[in-house]
């Protein structure tokens, strides 16, 4: 999965550290939650060799996330999978941006953006002074983008078919796969919250859109099989590039959904 | 020329779909296809699986610094793989696997007109696929999509031109032809 940070600055040998840092960050996410590693911490606790609650933080705060999740989506998001393994994914990438982005803020940086496989956060505006324009991609043909968005501060994580195969499934019918749309794009508070629904709604096939549509402070674009485009009412506003640079506010952590997580542990 | 491309590979991948739909019964296809040489006039990619989150690749230390930005890019598509692919469970021989012959998929109501398609295999190998219909005016599909949502806003997706800082999306081309592709072959098979 590509992975890039940029940092618009002249601080150019701090900026490169910091850039470090943060890939460093994603090694250290990838190395503790990934089931392609036997040894990453999810594995063991996959193989029985490890309880969650001898696990680390961050496992536990990941496997708390990812049941607040479920019990928000009715159901929809589960880490459990096909084959019964625990598999965070879903909500392991949009967390460990999120937490990249905070890295980045903590250090002062102002202009910058995480993008880890099409999720994305960004900061500030772009080397132009311009606000961040994101591109939604074709899922028909890669090279194309069909939308651009300027999402300001907010996340924007797309879920798709078209990337690893079926890797998102109706947990509710383990058999069944989810072909009638092909990707969908949310934009939401932060990365995390755009990545976990997307994450869900597409799971919930074309009905997805409305849930994100019900979702206070989240807007989505859902393709399905026939390339036709789906958007929540409050999408297009994304669509109009703003006067100026960051001309969205910090996304402040409010409104239902997020209240809800008030008792999940930080990380940062 | 976009356009038509764009139109052609979402009717493949439509029609691919509804014969997927109609014949469920075959539960190996992802792992049929991922082995199957193809031979198509549709260019497709198969992605291997990767991990959500993967190890970057690209070392910190070689962090490439322009005047006001620093950009670091890591795992290039072309070397997408530092995880170990989990194989889905292969059938065993499966070259040459399907009937020589032309198969022809039933006229579909894509609701913005009738879709067709046929294969044609040859050798045991899937070597052409092609269109008998197809719509050719998509853009009445968008007020029979506002009827199943009528809340929400509806339209034909459309290439654009604009630059951007960043894409949302992914990285291949619809791994939903290359599953549906699976079903139609799984008819076609021995």
């Amino acid at each position: 999965m590509p992975i890039t940070v940029e940092i618009i600055g002249d601080r150019i040998d701090s900026q490169a550290l910091e850039i470090a840092r943060v890939f460093e960050y994603f090694s250290y996410v990838d190395k503790t939650f990934s089931t392609y590693k036997d040894l990453s911490e999810v594995m063991k606790i996959n193989r029985g060799e490890l309880k969650l609650e001898n696990a680390s933080q961050d496992v536990q705060q990941i496997f708390k996330l990812a049941e607040q999740t479920k019990g928000e989506t009715d159901g929809y998001f589960d880490i459990v999978n096909r084959k019964g393994i625990f598999d965070p994914s879903g909500i392991v990438k949009g967390w460990a941006i999120r937490n990249a982005v905070d890295i980045l803020r903590r250090a002062g940086y102002v202009n910058f953006y995480v993008d880890a496989g099409g999720d994305i956060q960004a900061h500030g505006s772009n080397r132009e002074g311009k606000p961040w324009s994101v591109g939604i991609k074709n899922p028909f043909n890669q090279q194309e983008i069909v939308k651009v968005i300027y999402p300001g501060e907010k996340g924007v994580a797309t879920s798709g078919t078209y990337i690893r195969g079926q890797h998102i499934y109706d947990p509710k019918d383990k058999s069944g796969e989810i072909t009638d749309i092909v990707s969908l794009t949310v934009i939401g508070p932060d990365v995390y919250e755009a990545d976990r629904f997307a994450t869900a709604a597409f799971a919930m096939g074309k009905k997805g859109i409305e849930f994100i549509e019900k979702l206070p402070g989240f807007e989505g674009y859902m393709i399905d099989a026939n390339a036709l485009a789906t958007m929540t009412t409050g999408f297009e506003v994304y669509t109009e590039r703003p006067l100026g640079g960051a001309v969205f506010p910090t996304a402040k952590h409010e409104g239902k959904i997020l209240r809800r997580q008030k008792g999940a542990v930080d990380a940062s | 020329m976009k356009k038509f491309l764009l139109s052609f590979g979402l009717v493949v991948v439509f029609a691919f779909y509804v014969m997927l739909s109609s014949s469920r019964s075959a539960n190996q296809p992802l792992a049929m296809v991922s082995n199957v040489p193809i031979t198509s006039t549709v260019p497709i990619q198969i992605p291997s699986p990767s991990p959500i989150v993967s190890k970057p690749t690209a070392s910190p230390a070689t962090t490439a610094a322009t005047s006001n930005s620093v950009s670091v890019k890591s795992a290039p598509k072309s070397t997408p793989s530092i995880s170990p692919n989990p194989s889905p469970v292969v059938p065993a021989a499966n070259v040459g696997l399907y009937k020589d012959g032309t198969y022809t998929s039933p006229v579909v109501d894509a609701y913005y007109g009738n879709v067709q398609i046929a294969i044609n295999v040859s050798g045991g190998r899937l070597t052409d696929v092609s269109f008998l219909q197809y719509p050719s005016d998509r853009r009445t599909s968008q007020q029979i999509n506002s009827r199943a949502m009528p809340a929400l806003k509806s339209e034909a997706i459309a290439a654009q031109s604009a630059k951007v800082d960043m894409v949302s999306g992914a990285t291949a081309t619809s791994q939903a032809f290359a599953q549906s592709l699976s079903t139609v072959l799984a008819q076609a098979a021995n």
